[in-house]
């Protein structure tokens, strides 16, 4: 295996704060706010595949906004956004696995640190498998959509599903895993059909 | 089953169950390190995954993120050195071997993973409802608290600190962070707890290095900045945010913001004064007030609290202890730290390269129960060294069962290299820092058992000049793996390896940190 050379971690900026977004020049403060809206969803799913727990997940997420908007001066406009708050993040990632302690930790430091590297690779592509992921949603019988609403809608989870169904939680999890990999598969089949230009 | 559906299987478990096991944390590591196919399988299911949490709303309310005016500077640094993927690589197979031969062959050794969020720390007059008893220093994990009566004192593992005020109603939700669900907290985060979170029906509020508190019912949320700055995030209906400086009181309700009259009060105003404590929080005392020179083991009873004296490790005839022999030395060397009770008496300094001392303790330390044990002394490491010899002193202070000496054994040690390390049954953890010559310092080491969890060990070294805390402290020095213990350790073990001559004194046994830390300082 041969991890990216260039971690995520390395570019992360080390300059003093500059005084949070009150220096960020006044033009581009809407624009700042816009971009830490838009990747909200694109640092939660950084963030969590890091530490694959979602509650701490959006933890270290609130974190991470916190440290962005505060080092809003040091943001270049222009550049990948989501580059800069993923490395951000990632250090956040760490932080929150020393103070919390190793046996409430999913993955050893090195998977880690390849996770890390290999998920700044796929940036350039979130946005359009987010978009890729919405059609492929639309795609799915109605049976397969319902299962996913309900456990991904606010309040839904695989032990309530399975009570309502009366089926086994390991059941309801097995189904809820093929579907995602349909989803996945139609994502990366939507993918490459955009890269083939066809 | 073959690795691929094994992968399956745990992501599966850990995407929709959200929980693994230990070993099953221990297997999907194994199943994904080194190996690119698996990883990039993972890294793919977690993707479509997450986007289906944001895409159906489960986690992240993309809120409007306006009205944020400058929240202060902050540096943040990282010590963190990244290892080489080659490097693991190498050793992981002998990592896999010893982790099959932790988890297969002493079942009692496994670090467990832990739910413990946070820890109660003290209460004054305080009922909670439905006539649960929680007690001091008993771990806490997610879930509901309720309080009838009184007032109690919580410490997050992140490093916050809640006070409930009765009657209120709260669900912790992570170690930094908790939902208000009802009546009114106090909150102090430090700065290392920067970004603990309180959700209410109106929004969350966030501390930005803080202290405030919180009221929540019908007529909304409000919250009062006592000291620093906390900032407000609407809900998903009601979206917005807002920043409270200090002295600022607003009202949150269905998304309407107005100002209120604050509260001229200080978070210290809020924690209980601490109470006196009780015979039954300091089992054992002992301040070693004996008089100078060698002395026979057995015959020092002094202390209150221990149902026999001091003796050798084995029974007469073991090479090691034939004679034992304890060295009091009464002036000189341990210095209390200013607001700790004055020392007593003399102190015990080791005379000779190995030496183990044994006192039975005045209850055993039950792992098979849900209890708090702490231990507390005053140990120095005198610059001075027996003759002759390399600088090395291994001392342990532990605790062991005599029926079953070498089963098990918790406790505290400091490595030859001068480092504090938690001892717990071979899962040691050591200090950053480096015991210091010829200065006295102060040690408190804390066990909690569980019967509905792991149990934990927790250290905490205070060095000159450092305030001492009143309660548990909101950071430790070292916190140590959970652990599955049902043994009962009945006796204290003073021993030392090498060649340093290590002074202990005033040794208390309790079963609180007040009984055993005697300070009258409070917040």
């Amino acid at each position: 295996m041969q991890p990216n050379p260039k971690p995520a971690s390395e570019n992360v900026p080390t300059s003093p704060d500059r005084g949070g977004v009150e220096s960020f020049s006044a033009n581009h403060t809407d624009e700042f706010v816009r971009l830490l809206t838009v990747s909200q969803s694109s640092l939660y799913g950084y963030i969590v595949s890091l530490l694959g727990d979602r509650t701490a997940a959006k933890d270290v997420l609130q974190e991470v906004n916190l440290t962005l908007w505060r080092k809003a001066g040091s943001f270049t406009p222009g550049t990948s956004f989501l580059a800069w708050g993923c490395k951000v993040a990632y250090f956040h990632v760490l932080s929150y696995r020393r103070r919390c302690g190793r046996d409430r930790l999913v993955f050893d430091d090195d998977v880690l640190a390849y996770f890390a590297e290999r998920h700044a690779l796929r940036i350039p592509e979130e946005d359009r498998r987010a978009r890729l992921l919405s059609e492929c949603l639309k795609k799915l019988p109605e049976r397969q959509r319902s299962l996913v609403e309900a456990r991904y809608l606010p309040g839904g989870s695989v032990q309530r599903i399975a009570e309502a169904e009366r089926k086994q939680v390991g059941a309801i999890s097995q189904m809820l895993f093929r579907i995602r990999e349909t989803l996945m598969i139609c994502v990366e089949r939507g993918l490459k059909t955009e890269e083939a230009g066809l | 089953m073959n690795e691929h559906d094994e992968l399956k299987r745990l992501m599966s478990r850990l995407f929709d169950e959200e929980r693994l096991t230990s070993e099953e944390t221990v297997r999907l590591n194994e199943l994904l390190r080194g190996d690119p196919v698996a990883c990039e399988r993972y890294l793919d299911h977690m993707a479509v995954h997450a986007q289906l949490e944001r895409e159906f709303g489960t986690v992240v309310p993309e809120a409007k993120l306006v009205g944020l005016r400058e929240v202060g500077t902050r540096r943040t640094t990282n010590r963190w050195a990244r290892k080489k993927w080659g490097l693991w690589l190498a050793l992981a197979s002998a990592a896999v071997v010893v982790m099959s031969l932790l988890i297969n062959g002493t079942e009692k050794r496994i670090a467990l993973p832990s739910d413990y969020v946070a820890t109660l720390v003290e209460d004054y007059g305080s009922a909670w409802r439905d006539g649960r008893t929680i007690f001091h220093g008993q771990r806490l994990t997610a879930g509901r608290l309720e309080l009838s009566e009184g007032r109690a004192v919580v410490n997050f593992d992140a490093g916050a600190q809640m006070v409930l005020i009765a009657p209120a109603h709260v669900e912790i939700e992570s170690a930094g962070g908790v939902r208000l669900k009802s009546g009114k907290i106090a909150v102090r985060a430090p700065e290392e707890a920067f970004g603990f979170r309180v959700t209410t029906a109106d929004g969350e509020f966030v501390d930005l290095g803080t202290e405030f508190t919180l009221a929540t019912g019908k007529q909304g949320t409000v919250c009062n900045v006592l000291e620093g700055e906390v900032q407000w995030q609407g809900t998903e209906l009601e979206r917005g945010v807002a920043l409270l400086a200090e002295g600022e009181a607003r009202r949150f309700a269905r998304g309407k913001v107005e100002t209120v009259q604050a509260e001229a009060s200080r978070y210290r105003d809020y924690v209980p004064r601490l109470q006196q404590r009780t015979d039954h929080e300091l089992l054992a005392y002992e301040p070693f007030d004996y008089a100078d020179g060698k002395l026979q083991a057995e015959t020092l009873q002094g202390g209150f609290g221990w149902p026999a004296p001091w003796r050798g490790r084995f029974a007469p005839g073991d090479q090691i202890d034939v004679d034992p022999q304890m060295q009091i030395v009464r002036r000189g060397g341990i210095l209390a730290p200013d607001d700790f009770e004055p020392a007593q008496g003399g102190s015990f300094v080791f005379h000779e390269t190995k030496q183990w001392r044994l006192r039975e303790l005045p209850t055993p330390v039950d792992f098979s129960t849900e209890g708090a044990y702490y231990l507390s002394f005053l140990v120095r490491r005198p610059a001075e060294e027996f003759p002759a010899k390399s600088k090395s002193g291994r001392l342990v202070v532990t605790l062991r069962s005599l029926a079953d000496y070498w089963a098990h054994s918790v406790g505290f040690a400091v490595t030859s290299d001068g480092r504090p390390v938690i001892i717990a049954d071979g899962n040691n953890n050591a200090a950053e820092m480096t015991v210091p010559e010829g200065e006295t310092l102060l040690v408190v080491c804390k066990v909690a058992t569980s019967t509905r969890g792991p149990d934990q060990l927790f250290l905490k070294v205070y060095t000159p000049g450092e305030p001492i805390d009143t309660r548990d402290p909101l950071r430790w020095t070292v916190t140590g793996r959970s652990l599955e213990l049902n043994s009962q350790m009945n006796y204290l073990i003073l021993g030392m390896m090498g060649d340093v001559r290590w002074a202990v004194d005033e040794l208390r046994f309790g079963t609180t940190w007040r009984g055993v830390v005697p300070t009258l300082r409070d917040l």
